[in-house]
């Protein structure tokens, strides 16, 4: 037998090993919690479970003056960025890997290799913060973390195997690929790719279930006695929300912070060939990350929309309380990411000489998504002095406060979508020039498909948003959703069969782009962090003086909801923080390509 | 092509496209049971 026989027989019974020791992993979590489920009752009898527990503020240690919550916030904070962050790199690397191998183009396999080089020393960092979250709950919330891994024995436990497994994939994923290549090895790495992400997605919903358990408890009666079924309380109402939500905003951020990256390689490069490099490869980050922050906004309204099902006083809080203004907080961090996302787009066009053809309409859509965006951070009632309640006639603005409330968002976030994608047929046009008979035939079509779209867009959020019931108004936002989607679906279908066999203009000038185009790379990531740690602080913050809600009280000395301007604050160190770390990932990953030569010092 | 042409293609793709998204949000609205709870 062969070297290389011997070679690929290795690699098949380690990675059969690797799969069937992942297969016993999940059956075994999946098995454990149906037995749960199918025995709760009978658990239950033969198990005795006590009631949350009722905490003073004497159950709560100090520690050297530490300020538990702010400790537990930003180290929570600092582990959900770097998580997000790994979750989403392998799901991408996965898609552009897969992409090499269909068009036998290296050039994504190379990049696919950088974005997960990048990605291992986040990884570890990941593992260091979660430690540090893990152990200031349990030095800080002692019993809040014992009720909690009472309920969840189960999935902690598996939680802690699959982080092992995740380990081992990613290792051999990394380490393996210039091992596995060509062939047979290429089908297996992009296997393992695959794995990894299954892997790392399984985690991400077992902790979601810890988080939504504390907002939507589920699985235990109204004094908090578990009924030990673990599969219950994992799948709890918000579950599935938040999942999604969390799934496409990794993806979303993923593609950000990887787009700095190229972006931070970018303005250093000297070469320029190096510049065309990652100019090529900022703008696949940018494209990941435009994907999938347009279906964002659907994920996000949805979550919302069931946290009022779940709880009518929780969903108040969110949007008609207390936390209403860090939406408008929110809003202008959305409209900067789809600015910012398009602007980048545009210098993008400067790479093709065909690009002057559709320069012109540039001004017209900047001018739409101005105005979208003013529409959506518009607030509903203003915080205002007596003078000027008095001189206004209330808190509301006669003209401006119609915009105040959602279906004037809803429309105005489907218009910006719509224009941003408009954006993207313009960059993807600029290079190109069709050859089909009926092009412009297709045009007209395309005009008419958008035209009727966003009068379909303004009909339901005008007449069904001021004219009808509220729940009209509510229920009008899934057909605004569906439309948009149609005129994207359908768009790209036209687009499709107009540019099958299309011409270039000429070669694209990866490189050819204003450096200022990099910062809007940076404005993504950094806008991206703080939007992600503001958000995460009203989801967690509408739990209010609860832990656990309705079922386990707070009632440490920082029980209360502070300040917004308060909050911010600590979001913003810790996005600081977060985005100090992100540069020494960089800085590691860019040293260790580098070689240094000093002559003399070893022996010839 | 004529601008005649081409207004036409295009009044006639609007109107089939305007009355596609209306029979699509009837349908939407009406998947929602809204008209169940407000006709009472």
């Amino acid at each position: 037998m062969g070297s290389g026989a011997l070679k690929t027989r290795s690699i098949r019974l380690f990675l059969g090993f690797l799969v069937v020791l992942l297969a016993i992993l999940v059956t075994g979590a999946a098995d454990q919690f149906s037995v749960h489920a199918q025995t709760g009752d009978a658990f239950a009898e033969t198990t005795t479970y006590g009631p949350a527990p009722k905490l003073t503020a004497a159950d709560y240690p100090s520690f050297a003056g530490v300020n538990a919550r702010i400790a537990v916030w930003i180290f929570a904070q600092l582990h959900l960025w770097f998580a997000a962050f790994v979750l989403s790199v392998p799901i991408f690397v996965f898609i552009i890997e897969a992409i090499g191998m269909r068009t036998r183009d290296k050039r994504f396999d190379d990049m696919a290799y950088e974005f997960i080089k990048i990605s291992i020393t986040a990884y570890s960092l990941t593992a260091i913060l979660g430690g540090l979250l893990l152990f200031s709950l349990i030095i800080f919330y002692p019993h809040l973390f014992t009720y909690l891994s009472t309920i969840f024995s189960g999935s902690m436990f598996y939680y802690a195997l699959l982080f092992f497994a995740e380990s081992a994939v990613l290792y051999l994923y990394y380490y393996g690929w210039h091992w596995l290549q060509g062939g047979l090895r290429k089908w297996v790495h992009l296997t393992l790719g695959l794995l990894l992400n299954a892997v790392g997605t399984t985690l991400m919903f077992l902790a979601n279930s810890w988080l939504t358990f504390m907002m939507s408890p589920a699985g235990v009666n109204a004094a908090g006695v578990f009924s030990g079924d673990e599969w219950a309380a994992i799948h709890n109402f918000l579950w599935n929300p938040i999942n999604i939500h969390r799934f496409v905003a990794n993806i979303a951020y993923g593609g950000s912070i990887v787009g700095a990256y190229a972006a931070f390689k970018f303005l250093t490069a000297t070469s320029a060939r190096e510049k065309a490099h990652y100019d090529w490869m900022g703008y696949n980050a940018n494209f990941i990350a435009i994907c999938a922050l347009l279906p964002l906004p659907f994920a996000g309204y949805y979550l919302a929309a069931e946290i009022y099902a779940y709880s009518q006083q929780m969903g108040i809080t969110l949007m008609g309380g207390i936390f209403a203004w860090l939406f408008i907080i929110q809003a202008v961090l959305i409209g900067t990411l789809f600015l910012s996302a398009n602007y980048y787009l545009w210098c993008g066009m400067g790479r093709s000489e065909g690009a002057k053809r559709y320069t012109k309409y540039i001004k017209y859509i900047a001018v739409v998504l101005v105005a979208a965006f003013l529409v959506w951070f518009t607030p509903h009632t203003l915080v205002l002095t007596n003078a000027e309640l008095k001189s206004l006639g209330g808190p509301h603005h006669s003209i401006l406060g119609p915009l105040g409330i959602m279906p004037a968002k809803n429309t105005a976030v489907n218009v910006m979508i719509i224009f941003t994608f408009l954006s993207f047929l313009y960059y993807r046009r600029s290079n190109k020039i069709a050859t089909v008979s009926w092009a412009q035939t297709g045009n007209i079509l395309q005009v008419a498909l958008f035209t009727a779209g966003i009068a379909n867009i303004l009909f339901l959020g005008i007449y069904h948003g001021y004219y009808t019931n509220t729940v009209y108004k509510v229920a009008a936002s899934i057909p605004q959703v569906v439309t948009t989607f149609m005129v994207i679906t359908g768009s790209l279908l036209i687009e499709s069969f107009i540019y099958r066999g299309s011409r270039d203009v000429g070669p694209l000038k990866w490189g050819h782009i204003p450096e200022r185009a990099q910062y809007a790379l940076f404005l993504l990531a950094v806008a991206f962090t703080w939007l992600m740690g503001l958000m995460g602080y009203i989801r967690s913050g509408i739990r209010q003086h609860w832990h656990v809600v309705d079922i386990m009280r707070d009632a440490s000395p920082d029980a209360f909801t502070p300040t917004l301007g308060y909050a911010a604050n600590v979001v913003s160190i810790a996005a600081i923080i977060f985005l100090a770390m992100v540069i020494f990932v960089f800085w590691i990953a860019q040293i260790g390509s580098t070689r240094t030569l000093p002559a003399g010092y070893w022996k010839e | 092509m004529s601008l005649k042409g081409k207004l036409s293609i295009f009044a006639v793709a609007l109107a089939i496209c305007c009355g596609g998204f209306l029979l699509l949000d009837i349908a939407l609205m009406n998947m929602q049971g809204l008209s169940l709870i407000f006709e009472k």
